[in-house]
């Protein structure tokens, strides 16, 4: 088998803020593989380099030093628009705030992303639509918008969102961080739910000592740096 | 796609998109009323000078444009007949026509005014121009007067009038009890104010003056356009002769016109770059409104041409609405005017200076007017958009999504 199991890596990766006067070390020396399937958790207090990890394997930073890698493929020397196709192609993002069009039914803004793509015809469109929303038990809130919905049922569709155009990768930045108890792990059930049942490859930023001990892998995050890469076993919900 | 997510995004903030909207709206409305009514004017004024005056091509000797203001009869067309009859016979349809000016005094035995005399068979004077009803010849010692001239004499027609004037051969001669078989009515200053038209077996009486003697050939041609040919033909083929047209004899009154034409488009000038500082203003704050929302577009892979192109299309589909109505709205308005006409309050007339203005002005709209005026409403607004498209797509996602908590 040559196909790598690898769909995105950071190799000795740093981000430095304001080099000169006042650097802001956010990520050093980052050696990180995601693998195929993994169910993986940024871990560590805030302002320990989650988010630009996240963002450097999400193609909307790119590292001072070091390379990105998407699907074996060198990111640093790609354009803007190349960047933004990447990201439309292979990366699915779930956000903190959840961030749906407000104008977009849930529905919509579920389509939203295959639009992006544009290589999706409008009935196939609809179909896997409709197949997301069925499967996130979303499937008499279609018309609704954003507005209308509560924050755990907009978090839904902005999985939706993320999973419909089947990406190699999603990331998902503090996806419970505005979220009660209850609804997080019931977010994260769905997110590791679609993992196993889809083998969709989830990368999730949290400081919240519960849900990390929901991820299969645990990558600890301090002061920029890696601190420990474990598989977790017998983790269950 | 896009259109329906700029759709609904145009429709979000009502109040904002009903100005842009209605900015745009007035000023192409304007656009297209002004435009008509200009274009009226002009069209107006052309048609008057040619049906009460001048005709398409209007021949005289050489030199005489230059004293035209004393109407000198002592050095003739030469050659009058044979130009009528060249021209009629080159140029299907053309009608040619002799006439003579001269210098004249009419009276009622008190008072006496200076005027224009004008000799010609009335029957073909009849036929090349409009200024009022010719169809009675009459007979005997009889003439045609100016409504401006009977006006000044309280004269209606069946009164009389003593005229004065000099011979061919300068020596001063008259006439009393020259009966008024009609008025004439152009709306025409040198027709209303300053002409008395006599037959010509009355003038050539007066004047002394042999039948076939002419100062002017006029000619009126089926097509118009056809005047600057049949003016160089004309000149080459008679030595000694001169031809305007009717687009030089008029090029004063559209230079006029014109300076009419661009106070009116300074205003719709201001108006519509009102409307773009508007367009742009409503652009720039409803991207920056939504900062975020363009930042998660940009992180989910749309590319920033995509962006602009929405924010764009949003302003453009309230511009367009607005341009389209208001053109809509102008045209109506104009069109109606085309059709029956506006009362124009008379300009003073200042002897011989003044601008020939119909009482009832029509104005000239044309689709075309409706056209462009859209066009450059819409235009306007995709220029005024751009640039704050442009400028709220750069933001930079990270940035844009970090911005709320
Ligand atoms: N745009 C920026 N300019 C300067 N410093 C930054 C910027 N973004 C992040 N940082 C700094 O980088 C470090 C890591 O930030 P971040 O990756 O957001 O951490 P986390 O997501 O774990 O809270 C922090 O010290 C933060 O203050
Ligand atoms: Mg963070």
């Amino acid at each position: 088998m040559t196909q790598t199991t690898t769909v995105a890596a950071l190799q000795s990766a740093h981000r430095i803020y304001n080099p000169g006067d006042n650097p802001v070390v956010a990520m050093a020396n980052v050696n990180l593989e995601i693998r195929r399937g993994d169910f993986l958790a940024l871990a560590g207090p805030s302002g320990s380099g989650k988010s630009t990890i996240l963002n450097c394997l999400g193609c909307l930073d790119t590292p001072t030093q070091g390379r990105v890698l998407i699907l074996d493929k060198d990111t640093s020397l790609l354009s803007k628009q190349q960047l933004s196709d990447i990201r439309s192609q292979h990366i699915g993002f779930i956000f903190q705030s959840f961030n749906l069009i407000p104008v977009l039914s849930a529905a919509e803004n579920i389509e939203f992303a295959l639009q992006i793509r544009g290589d999706i015809g409008p009935a196939e469109t609809k179909e896997r639509t409709a197949a997301m929303l069925k499967r996130l038990r979303l499937n008499n809130l279609g018309h609704r918008r954003p507005s209308q919905l509560s924050g755990g049922q907009q978090q839904r569709v902005a999985i939706g969102r993320a999973l419909i155009k089947n990406p190699a990768l999603v990331l998902a930045d503090e996806p419970t961080a505005n979220l009660d108890r209850a609804t997080s792990e019931e977010i994260i059930q769905i997110m590791r739910d679609m993992n196993e049942e889809m083998g969709v490859t989830f990368v999730f930023a949290t400081h919240d000592h519960d849900l990390m001990q929901k991820a299969r892998r645990l990558v600890m995050v301090q002061d920029g740096r890696i601190q420990s890469d474990t598989t977790q076993t017998g983790t269950s919900l | 796609m896009i259109v329906r997510l700029a759709l609904r995004n145009a429709l979000r903030n009502r109040r904002r998109s009903l100005f842009t909207l209605l900015s745009l709206l007035i000023g192409v409305g304007l656009l297209v009323i002004s435009q008509s009514f200009v274009d009226g004017i002009e069209r107006t004024l052309v048609a008057n000078e040619i049906d009460s005056e001048h005709s398409h091509v209007r021949i005289v000797p050489q030199g005489y444009l230059e004293e035209e203001d004393y109407y000198p009869i002592d050095r003739p067309l030469p050659n009058a007949a044979q130009i009528a009859t060249f021209v009629m016979e080159r140029f299907p349809g053309a009608f040619a026509l002799s006439r003579m000016g001269f210098r004249a005094e009419v009276g009622d035995g008190q008072k006496t005014l200076r005027v224009r005399g004008m000799t010609a068979n009335i029957t073909e004077y009849a036929k090349m121009f409009r200024v009022g009803d010719l169809a009675d010849i009459g007979n005997g010692q009889r003439c045609f007067v100016g409504s401006g001239i009977a006006g000044a004499f309280g004269w209606t027609k069946g009164d009389t009038l003593e005229i004065q004037t000099k011979t061919i051969h300068g020596t001063l001669n008259s006439a009393k009890s020259i009966q008024i078989v009609e008025l004439l009515r152009s709306s025409h200053p040198l027709v209303d104010d300053f002409t008395v038209l006599l037959p010509n077996d009355v003038g050539q009486t007066l004047l002394d003056s042999p039948e076939g003697r002419a100062t002017e050939v006029l000619v009126r041609l089926p097509n118009p356009d056809d005047a600057e040919q049949v003016a160089a033909l004309v000149q080459n083929t008679f030595p000694g002769v001169v031809a305007q047209t009717w687009r030089q004899k008029t090029q004063y009154l559209i230079d006029i016109n014109n300076l009419r034409r661009g106070a009116f488009q300074i205003i719709v000038m201001i108006i519509l770059l009102i409307s773009a500082a508007g367009v742009a203003n409503t652009t720039l704050m409803s991207a920056f409104e939504r900062t975020t929302e363009i930042g998660t577009m940009l992180a989910l892979g749309m590319r920033r041409g995509t962006v602009v192109w929405l924010l764009v299309t949003e302003t453009l589909m309230i511009a367009l609405v607005g341009s389209a109505v208001g053109a809509g709205l102008g045209s109506v308005v104009s069109g109606w005017f085309t059709t029956v006409g506006i009362e124009f309050p008379e300009i003073p007339v200042e002897a011989g200076a003044a601008i020939p203005m119909p009482p009832l002005l029509y104005f000239a709209w044309r689709p075309e007017i409706t056209i462009f005026a859209v066009g450059l409403g819409v235009t306007v607004a995709f220029i005024a958009a751009l640039w704050p498209a442009l400028r709220s797509s750069r933001v930079d996602p990270i940035t844009a999504l970090r911005g709320e908590a």
